[in-house]
């Protein structure tokens, strides 16, 4: 029956952990002792059978695909760079006012709004948001995947 | 008073060549939008035997490159010609796809489910630009397959030339 640390140093010598020194004292004592040994087999045995048969999580679609949507979030979360110049600041106060102006002309002209754009240009339009929409200009595609 | 009754019916005959050519590309434009809808099957198995499923084209494989199944099977194909006038219901296997053209230039999908029971149950509302389509962009509904763990299922829509 062996000790904690005994056995402790056998996982660790396993593992390839164990200090120069402690590995050649470990190795110089392992001929003689045969339940060192049997247990030095059983968790490389253990090691071998747990990598072998280590679950694989996979995603449901490529990395292109989620790399897509993360840069879409990025640029859309990215603040816009402050004006250049002084003698322009007063188009900080120019261009949001053009800006409200613009969306109460488009909300007084469509009283109900039903759709909402997920994807970027006018080309796709979704009335629900259960779904994550990819589009690819240069593809040539759509795609609405269901939640 | 004869030549002022010539005159009338020259009038007539005028306007009546102005209303046909005004409303030639209105008929033409209603009804030259072809598509082709497909129900596919993304999975990483063969095609289950004793049905007759062909593999998905090289055109539609390259636009779903970017998922990650090895096989697409084309479980139902069918070829539409959309009327602006009217709506179409698409049934597709397991599902039926109802399309419409709207006003303001775009193609209303609603894609419903179908069980056992002929049940039909709506999943999803879309609308896509009928310009895009057009010009050959696929439009793609897709999710997991609930039935089949790791299998996937994709309603394929695309212009026809």
């Amino acid at each position: 029956m062996k000790n904690t640390e005994q056995l402790l140093d056998l996982q660790a010598y396993v593992d390839g952990e164990l200090s120069e020194e402690r590995r050649r004292q470990v190795e110089a004592a392992l001929p003689a002792d045969l339940d060192a040994q049997e247990l030095v087999a059983g968790l490389r045995q253990l090691g071998t059978l747990i990598r072998a048969h280590e679950p694989e999580a996979k995603v449901p679609a490529s990395r292109e695909f989620y790399w897509n949507q993360i840069r879409r979030q990025i640029e859309a979360e990215q603040p816009k760079a402050p004006a250049a110049s002084v003698a322009l600041g007063w188009l900080r106060w120019l261009i949001p006012a053009l800006g409200v102006a613009a969306v109460a002309v488009v909300v007084s002209t469509r009283p109900v709004p039903r759709e909402i754009t997920l994807a970027g240009g006018g080309d796709v339009t979704d009335v629900d948001v259960s779904s994550t929409v990819f589009r690819s200009e240069s593809d040539g595609v759509t795609v609405h995947w269901i939640q | 008073m004869k030549r002022l009754w010539i005159n009338r019916l020259g009038f007539l005959r005028v306007g009546c060549v102005l209303v046909l050519g005004a409303l030639t590309p209105l008929a033409s434009s209603a009804s030259d939008l072809r598509l082709r809808l497909e129900l596919a099957w993304g999975t990483d198995g063969t095609a289950p035997e004793g049905k007759n499923l062909r593999e998905l084209d090289a055109k539609g494989r390259e636009k779903l490159r970017h998922f990650r199944w090895k096989n697409y099977w084309v479980v139902k194909s069918t070829q539409i010609e959309l009327d602006s006038k009217g709506a179409q219901k698409v049934p597709l296997d397991r599902c039926q796809v109802d399309l419409k053209t709207t006003s303001d230039g775009h193609l209303e999908v609603r894609l419903h489910s179908v069980n056992d029971a002929k049940e039909v149950k709506l999943v999803k509302t879309l609308q896509h630009s009928l310009e895009a389509l057009k010009r050959g962009e696929f439009l793609i509904i897709a999710g997991d397959d609930k039935e089949k763990w790791n299998d996937a299922w994709f309603v394929i829509i695309r212009g026809e030339p």
